[in-house]
């Protein structure tokens, strides 16, 4: 598929850059990633919980001696940066693609597969990108997740036809971003940007943060339903925990109507 | 290559080795071979209702070759023993717990344990390294390589995603990863021993608080008892020397007269008593557990207790971090496991230097008060929940404390 210039994209250049510098730190558990190192458990718990709502992930008492839970499932992972939430569910058994537009995100993510002698398809190319290029059947993804990815995404009416495009008639799709809220605000740009530096400032613009009922509407209007949502919050010890209340980060999940 | 490896020989190392067995990760263990010596049959263990429970779900309390003597009453008093005011003698030891149905805890010889423990990780899947000593911890690519060093000099090499050091108050892990341990300075030493008892422990055991320290009894079979004696350093060291005779009466005295007269049945030992603290008992791919991250004072009996927590918190974490398809040494297992931990550690530390404290080393007037407060405690609901945090369990809910592994897992390996 060639990139021409007219080609509709939505992924913003300067962010990629922005990213792109980072790519070298991304397995740094304590580096420049880690807050999604920290949000990572919290978050395969919301897809792995999603697939069970939606009966697709196999139940770990029925799995059979040596089965992992994702086995013959095949996952789209969107902006996947350096492979944070891919690498565990190929080792979760998924038969994993993994893709982000940029090129050093995807090289560090390739390289770091070794350390876990795992298998993740990485491409380096946008969700429109990849749409066109399996616009067919067998392509069809049974999962479909974009983590802290949405908010970065200049256009996700485009964003959401795409993924529209790859979903399997029962797949399942999650989607996890910041809310636009003050609360929000605070947290996202300047807790983390400016008070503890966890991520680089520049790195959100709150412009592009969503709101659960955008979020649905978009979806919704490619016939996929988020159904369900929670809320992610931070806890004193520094990690994540679910909750009721969606006003910082939540998640999305559901599938075709 | 393992994921995980256990480092430490001792009743900690090889209860966690074996518990983490039960994980869906590879374990291994390494171990210096040490032939059981005298003094860990002198020494005893307490464990609690649900420390029992745990160690039968490991297979390992069927193993143990003798059958540990349940613990069903505890008493406690504090200060001087009142010898011959028989007036008074119902009172000698005014704080009674007595638990329900099931006893509260079990006392097991430290040598029983030790051999029930070693037959069971043979069964177990554990890869064992045995007779090496780690030389050195680092990091490297997010992982841990431990150099270790053989019997006859020769080095070898591991490396794995998580650590978990169970080497003692002296850790050496702990040291190479730079974690600060506050310890309280050591002016108590305990005497340890084997005592027999002229009248019936009925299976209670006894707490007296002394301003010198507290003098515990734990009931044994055949009357026995393990007796526990906190002592200022020198005073500890005087009644180890001292003639059998002179410390049978000095041991009758300080512990009063509520069992008759108190019998030494067996050598000495004396321990050196040395509270520690660690705010943060992980680094990167480490994790300590057991004395190497956190010694309390042994006046309640349950250091041991603790290291089953560890054990226990940290199975229930890894299975969970199994199922999230990450990796063992993933830094939500650090943070989880601190934060777990926090509570029961912190409680149990504080509780038992703090009663220590309250009696040995502050004035009469305030142990006066103390005590006082221990009558009211002994009327009050509040007692019923002390039993209950006393029979284990309810600060560190863990499957294997409710009798149970984690489920679903198990069948991966």
């Amino acid at each position: 598929m060639p990139r021409g210039k007219s080609m509709k994209t939505t992924a913003d250049q300067n962010e990629i850059a922005n990213f792109a510098a980072m790519s070298e730190k991304w397995w740094d558990e304590r580096g420049p990633m880690a807050p999604l190192h920290r949000f990572a458990p919290v978050r395969i718990d919301y897809i792995l919980q999603s697939m069970r709502r939606r009966n697709q992930k196999n139940p770990p008492d029925e799995m059979a001696v040596g089965q992992a839970p994702l086995a013959g499932l095949r996952v789209l992972d969107i902006g996947c940066g350096g492979g944070i939430l891919a690498e565990p569910m190929a080792r979760l058994g998924a038969d994993v693609t993994a893709i982000d537009a940029t090129a050093e995100a995807i090289e560090a993510a390739k390289a770091h597969l070794a350390v876990g002698q795992l298998v993740v398809d990485y491409r380096c190319c946008t969700a429109e990108e990849l749409a066109v290029e399996s616009d067919r059947d067998k392509d069809k993804f049974d999962l479909i997740y974009a983590s802290e990815v949405i908010e970065h995404v200049t256009d996700r009416q485009l964003f959401a036809e795409a993924i529209a495009a790859m979903l399997a008639p029962n797949g399942t799709v999650v989607i996890t971003t910041i809310n636009r809220t003050l609360p929000a605000l605070a947290f996202a740009k300047f807790a983390l940007e400016y008070v503890v530096r966890l991520v680089p400032a520049g790195t959100h613009d709150p412009k592009k943060f969503v709101k659960p009922a955008e979020l649905r509407a978009e979806f919704g209007s490619v016939g996929i339903v988020l159904d369900d949502l929670t809320g992610f919050v931070p806890t004193l010890a520094g990690s994540f925990r679910q909750s009721g209340n969606l006003s910082i980060n939540y998640g999305a999940s559901g599938g075709w109507r | 290559m393992p994921d995980i490896v256990v480092v430490g020989g001792g009743l900690t190392g090889l209860m966690t080795a074996l518990t983490l067995s039960h994980s869906p990760y590879q374990v291994a263990h390494i171990q210096r071979h040490q032939p059981i010596d005298g003094g860990e049959t002198i020494r005893t263990t307490t464990v609690s209702a649900a420390g029992k429970r745990m160690l039968e779900t490991l297979g390992v309390w069927q193993r143990l070759a003798t059958p540990p003597t349940p613990i069903q009453t505890l008493k406690v008093a504090d200060g001087e023993a009142t010898i011959g005011t028989r007036a008074r003698r119902g009172k000698a030891f005014g704080l009674e717990w007595q638990d329900r149905d099931e006893p509260m805890a079990f006392v097991v010889p430290n040598a029983t344990l030790l051999s029930a423990l070693e037959r069971q990780i043979q069964a177990a899947a554990v890869t064992p390294l045995i007779d090496r000593t780690v030389a050195d911890f680092t990091i490297a690519n997010n992982r841990a390589n431990l150099s270790l060093i053989d019997d006859k000099g020769g080095t070898d090499e591991v490396t794995c995603d998580l650590v978990v050091g169970c080497d003692g108050r002296n850790s050496t892990l702990r040291k190479s990863a730079g974690i600060r341990q506050h310890a309280l300075p050591h002016k108590q030493t305990a005497v340890v021993a084997l005592i027999s008892a002229e009248r019936p422990h009925q299976n209670a055991a006894f707490q007296r608080f002394l301003g010198s320290g507290p003098i515990a009894l734990m009931p044994m079979d055949n009357n026995l008892m393990s007796l526990v004696w906190t002592l200022p350093k020198q005073e500890a060291l005087r009644y180890q020397a001292c003639d059998v005779n002179a410390f049978d009466k000095a041991c009758t005295k300080a512990f009063g007269d509520e069992l008759g007269f108190l019998t030494l049945q067996s050598d000495r030992l004396v321990w050196p008593l040395q509270p520690t603290f660690i705010a943060n008992p992980t680094a990167d791919n480490l994790i300590l557990a057991g004395d190497a991250a956190h010694v309390i004072h042994p006046l309640a009996g349950q250091g041991y207790n603790l290291a089953l927590g560890d054990a226990a918190v940290l199975l229930d974490i890894l299975c969970d971090t199994f199922a999230r398809g990450l990796p063992a040494g993933h830094l939500s297992v650090l943070t989880d496991y601190r934060q777990k931990r926090r509570l029961e550690v912190g409680a149990m530390s504080l509780t038992t230097t703090g009663l220590d404290a309250l009696f040995s080393r502050m004035p009469t007037g305030v142990s006066k008060i103390a005590g006082l407060g221990m009558n009211l405690l002994n009327r009050s609901p509040a007692k019923s929940a002390f039993s209950t945090i006393a029979s284990g369990g309810t600060l560190a809910p863990a499957n294997l404390f409710a009798g149970r592994l984690p489920q679903g897992y198990r069948h991966r390996k």
